[in-house]
């Protein structure tokens, strides 16, 4: 049986969980992608990224929350109920499916500038926020340390 | 005439700080809210441990609306407002009013240190 993406009232469908064959995973609070609502655009930027990390890289992208279903209040976040809002692990040297902050030895700064760069080269971006003065372009915002935020424009 | 018009005023500052009196009184009420206790960042928590234990509150209703209009003004081009929705803060504290969603304040603490932590992340 062919499974059905889960789509909420606004019409966006959640970030497709655990899928084959593709260069990211999936975490962020609540489990299972219950924050994980996309607006379209954000989600074929997603697609058009993990895409062509591919082939730089065989470390897979951290994806975490983007928004609730219906864009209801995020608890923890003053943002993240447009949908186009998402939130990207660092990478880490170790290659771990984990978190890590811009502090610790396992952070992988370069790989992290080179993902960042790549968000920036598409024209939809609208700010990211983090925290690492050596990254260019990037926009620093409190507790912003163990993950960027990619805004797209609406 | 004159005596007249000064009792009147002495009148209606009498009543008026009586009613006053009456209005305000230190009490506690209650309020909605919701919390999580987690250690690491807001940004990827993790489970709480011994060497990082954290609180954050979020909470709704008469309370945050009160805050929220106790901390003005809006803060412009933050994370957040955007789509209709005010941001406000001071120091680690910040309040939003959305027309749909209403009033909500967060806030959070180190429970090993009791430092404010702030509540929200962008």
């Amino acid at each position: 049986m062919v499974e059905i993406q889960p789509k909420d009232s606004r019409g966006f469908f959640m970030l497709p969980q655990k899928p084959e064959d593709t260069a990211y995973y999936t975490h962020g609070t609540p489990i299972r992608g219950a924050g994980q609502y996309a607006d379209p655009r954000l989600l074929s930027l997603l697609m058009m990224i993990e895409h062509r990390w591919q082939g730089f890289d065989n470390r897979k992208l951290g994806i975490g929350n983007i928004s609730l279903a219906g864009g209801t209040p995020y608890k923890g976040h003053q943002s993240h109920k447009s949908g186009r809002d998402v939130d990207i692990r660092l990478l880490r040297k170790d290659g771990k499916e984990d978190a890590v902050t811009r502090f610790d030895g396992q952070y992988d700064q370069e790989a992290t500038a080179r993902l960042i760069a790549m968000f920036f080269e598409h024209p939809i971006i609208k700010v990211i926020y983090f925290n690492d003065p050596m990254i260019p372009r990037v926009t620093p915002s409190k507790r912003h340390d163990d993950h960027f935020h990619v805004t797209i424009k609406d | 005439m004159r005596k007249s018009l000064a009792t009147i005023a002495l009148l209606a500052c009498g009543i008026a700080l009586a009613q006053g009196a009456r209005v305000w009184a230190f009490d506690y009420r209650p309020f909605t809210g919701h919390y999580s206790i987690y250690g690491g960042g807001l940004g990827d928590p993790v489970a709480p441990s011994k060497t990082s234990k954290n609180i954050a509150f979020w909470i709704t209703g008469p309370v945050a609306k009160q805050m929220f209009k106790a901390m003005g003004p809006d803060l412009k081009d933050v994370c957040g407002a955007e789509d209709g929705n005010h941001i406000r803060q001071r120091a680690e504290v910040s309040c939003s009013f959305h027309p749909k969603d209403g009033y909500h304040c967060d806030f959070g603490f180190d429970l090993i240190t009791g430092k404010s932590i702030g509540g929200s992340i962008c």
